[in-house]
């Protein structure tokens, strides 16, 4: 049905990475020459944005295909090796190139939940999925559960299938809430970068992701992957080796850092001391009771500060006042909320802010501090409730499962989980090597020093934006000395921010950015590959029973991912604050939704479709039940937690209630039929064993 | 329980397939025992553990940042290799019944 192309030997491969190191090799270090030569820095953005999507654009042309099981899941011959390092690049994220490290940054040793959640995951899909996926072999999840939760009659005529249609629902809503926060970062990232507008951003990155996986569907896709994991590579491991290189540790990051980690926490144990520092801390805490009265005078407090600048202004402009100061008061009655409204939104958010800045020094490696000043183990319970809801959802997710699925056999399968988790792991324990060395430099270079003397890059990062700063420095207790406390970093810039803050060379900035925007759209590709399949698989061709030629089928996914790419691009240009917000609760729902059906139609035999139903149903409704209970954006509040778990945790409540779901209903209901149970056993056996068990 | 492992390397004797469902369900549960002692046990201790110095480094954080993962991965890696032995074990029996059974034709 394919035309079978045959997938590189050994030597081919060393030939392809050689190839590629030589050629990225040279490429950096011609930027390099160029940026010393006095090349804008804009530039260097432009050659890293063009010449990784012409690289991915090419590849998309190389291997692009209209056979189905091509275009689904790459012909099942991707070897063990390359299908883990796609699935690696698959994997990480736009959150993990930068959020993981700016977790790290803000929430200190709690940021440390999502390294170990996100890592443990790939254990459970090792030992409990993926071998059993690919040993069924079909194109989607929603196929697994609904022949496996298959009714008698169902296997006589096509009907409307629940099972199918809430697999494939779950499956579309999960990826399409993580896709939008992927398109958001690649708008994030070229807007901050390349200094283009967010929106315009955003289409260029989708126009990058679009050459590849329109034509070449997961073929294609799990080339360009496997490049953009090279370049992640990259991206995290030499700015890593020089920042360490730099700060006399070594050239293996990984390992050295602690040499670090020991500076900055006695840095930090000093801060927690400093005069300076309290005083500051006490302007924020004053600051904060400023906005809290405020807040409560709604809206004449409003009308008030905006009466006060109008005032100003007037003042400024009739007393021929220099034309910068005019500017400034301008700029701020611009960026002054424009309705009571807003101002609420506004103010309640600055005054988090002073608040978090008010409260005493996290030290990085302090463990649980808050547990150990209240005497209650709230931090510890929510840190392992978190950890469980990512291990579970991970190994939940649509878009990581279907991977199982393109492997040649199902050995090979529990071999590409090993190196899907190796590639990740080589990445991630670089993660905190780089938190810490960036914010031990953070601490050196600015802290301590006064506003005359601060470094040039400052400037630049300042200047972004002017409506959110990125960065903001302001001299609080007026000594002319910046103080920690004075500090206001965006977080998210901080990987992107990090060269420069070390003083490394210009290419290097361009790199980070180049690897973050590789993160971003190597998951947006394998994200709208999974919704567009689901849609043009289970949906139109299996639900609706539409009977078309294998060409046509690929065609209308084709068509598919252009519409849901479109959708998601305009809904990600929106900005929508609320779904970023949601999107650490995706994990939630995937493992409360999916992880206990998967697990039971390989490990219970006795598990049945009613079972299954009342499964999904459970955690879904008990999921969105604590969600809208708890999660300021969909109106709840802390008020409404049980045992103070965040509502990012629901999953540790859900999950429960969908097992409790699938166990009593299955148990009160007839067995499944016998063509379920013989799937189950041969599920569980190897491939030459079938039909040779007398049972 | 006796580690699975252990046994692993010692033979490539045949297994039933009945065998081999059950030596892989063992192999499973040991694994993911070490899997969730490991990472949440870990975590459930952290602040007691806090005072503890690895070669000079904090060792919860050095633990839970890069400790636990590798482990992971190895933990895999273990999985990964012993299933391919059980494959072959299979694989050996499957040989077995088909050479028995052409002898007796």
């Amino acid at each position: 049905m394919t035309s079978p192309t045959k997938y590189p030997s050994n030597k081919a491969l060393q030939r392809f990475f050689l190839f590629a190191a030589a050629g990225f090799g040279i490429f950096l270090l011609t930027l390099d020459t160029l940026a010393r030569e006095g090349m804008p820095r804009s530039w260097i953005g432009y050659f890293f944005l063009f010449g990784a999507t012409f690289a991915y654009a090419g590849i998309g042309l190389r291997h692009r295909t209209s056979s189905i099981a091509e275009f689904y899941v790459a012909g099942r011959r991707v070897p063990a090796f390359l299908n883990g390092m796609a699935t690696a690049a698959d994997w990480v994220s736009a959150a993990s190139f930068i959020s993981l490290t700016a977790g790290l940054y803000v929430s200190g040793f709690s940021g440390l939940a999502y390294l170990v959640g996100w890592t443990g995951g790939f254990c459970l899909l090792a030992f409990l999925l993926a071998p059993y996926l690919r040993k069924f072999g079909q194109f989607s999840i929603a196929d697994f559960l609904a022949t496996r939760y298959a009714s008698d009659a169902q296997l006589r005529l096509v009907k409307v299938d629940s099972v199918r249609a809430l697999a494939a629902g779950a499956t579309i809503l999960i990826s399409f809430i993580y896709l939008i926060a992927q398109i958001y970062a690649v708008g994030l990232i070229t807007s901050r970068f390349i200094g283009v507008d967010f929106t315009t951003g955003i289409f260029l990155g989708l126009a990058s992701i679009l050459v590849c996986s329109f034509l070449g569907g997961m073929r294609s896709v799990t080339w360009t992957q496997i490049l953009q994991y090279l370049i992640i590579l990259a991206a995290f491991m030499l700015p890593a080796t020089w920042l360490s290189l730099k700060q006399q540790h070594g050239p293996i990051a990984q390992f050295s850092y602690g040499l670090s980690l020991e500076k900055l926490d006695a840095r930090e144990r000093q801060l927690q001391k400093d005069p300076a520092e309290i005083e500051v801390r006490q302007v924020h805490s004053a600051k904060a009771a400023q906005l809290e009265q405020a807040l409560h005078k709604l809206p004449e407090s409003w009308q008030q500060g905006r009466d006060e600048l109008l005032i100003k202004l007037a003042q400024l402009r009739q007393s021929n006042a220099t034309l910068a100061s005019i500017r400034s008061q301008e700029r701020l009655l611009a960026i002054y909320p424009k309705t009571p409204q807003q101002a609420k939104q506004v103010w309640e958010q600055q005054k988090r802010n002073h608040l978090e800045q008010a409260a005493p020094l996290l030290r990085q490696a302090s463990v649980f501090p808050q547990d150990r000043a209240t005497g209650q183990h709230i931090e510890r319970n929510n840190f392992l409730a978190l950890v469980f809801c990512l291990m579970l959802g991970t190994c939940a997710l649509p878009h990581i499962l279907i991977r199982s699925y393109t492997t040649p056999n199902v050995q090979a399968s529990r071999d590409s989980v090993f190196w899907t988790l190796f590639f990740i792991v080589l990445l991630y324990i670089t993660i905190p090597a780089l938190a810490v060395m960036a914010k031990l430099d953070l601490i050196t270079n600015l802290v301590g020093h006064t506003y005359q003397d601060l470094p040039s890059w400052v400037d630049f990062w300042r200047a972004i934006d002017q409506l959110q700063p990125v960065l903001r420095l302001a001299d609080l207790n007026k000594d002319g000395i910046v103080q920690w406390g004075e500090i206001q970093l965006n977080a998210d810039i901080l990987v992107l921010a990090s060269p420069e803050i070390a003083g490394l060379p210009l290419v290097f900035s361009g790199l980070i950015a180049a690897g973050a925007l590789a993160a971003a759209l190597s998951t947006a590709d394998g994200l709208l590959l999974t919704i567009s399949n689901s849609l043009s698989h289970d949906v139109y061709h299996r639900l609706m029973g539409r009977q078309a030629s294998e060409h046509k089928r690929v065609t209308i996914s084709k068509l598919l991912l252009l519409v849901v790419a479109f959708f998601a691009a305009y809904a990600a240009s929106l900005k929508p604050a609320d779904i970023l917000s949601l999107v650490g609760a995706a994990f939630s729902l995937a493992a409360a939704t999916l992880f206990p059906v998967l697990v039971a139609a390989i490990f219970w035999r006795r598990a049945n479709r009613a079972g299954a139903i009342a499964a999904m149903l459970c955690g879904f409704s008990l999921f969105m039940y604590y969600m809208l209970r708890t999660h300021p954006a969909l109106g709840g509040n802390e008020a409404g937690q049980w045992w103070h778990i965040s509502p990012l945790a629901a999953g540790i409540f859900a999950v429960p209630a969908s097992a409790i779901g699938l166990i009593v209903v299955s148990l009160l209901t007839p067995a499944p039929p016998a063509s379920c149970m013989a799937m189950v056993d041969r599920l569980r056996t190897p491939d030459h064993l079938n039909g040779l068990e007398k049972q | 329980m006796p580690s699975p492992v252990l046994h692993a390397s010692r033979t490539s004797r045949p297994l039933t397939p009945h065998a081999y469902w059950k030596k892989s369900r063992r192999a499973t549960a040991f694994l993911l025992l070490l899997w969730f002692a490991a990472s949440f046990g870990m975590i459930f201790f952290a602040s007691d553990l806090e005072e503890l110095y690895f070669l000079g480094w904090p060792l919860p954080f050095y633990a839970l940042a890069q400790g636990l993962l590798i482990f992971f991965v190895c933990l895999t890696a273990v999985y990964a290799w012993y299933l391919r032995h059980l494959n072959q074990r299979a694989q050996a029996f499957h040989m077995q019944k088909n050479d028995g059974s052409n002898q007796h034709d």
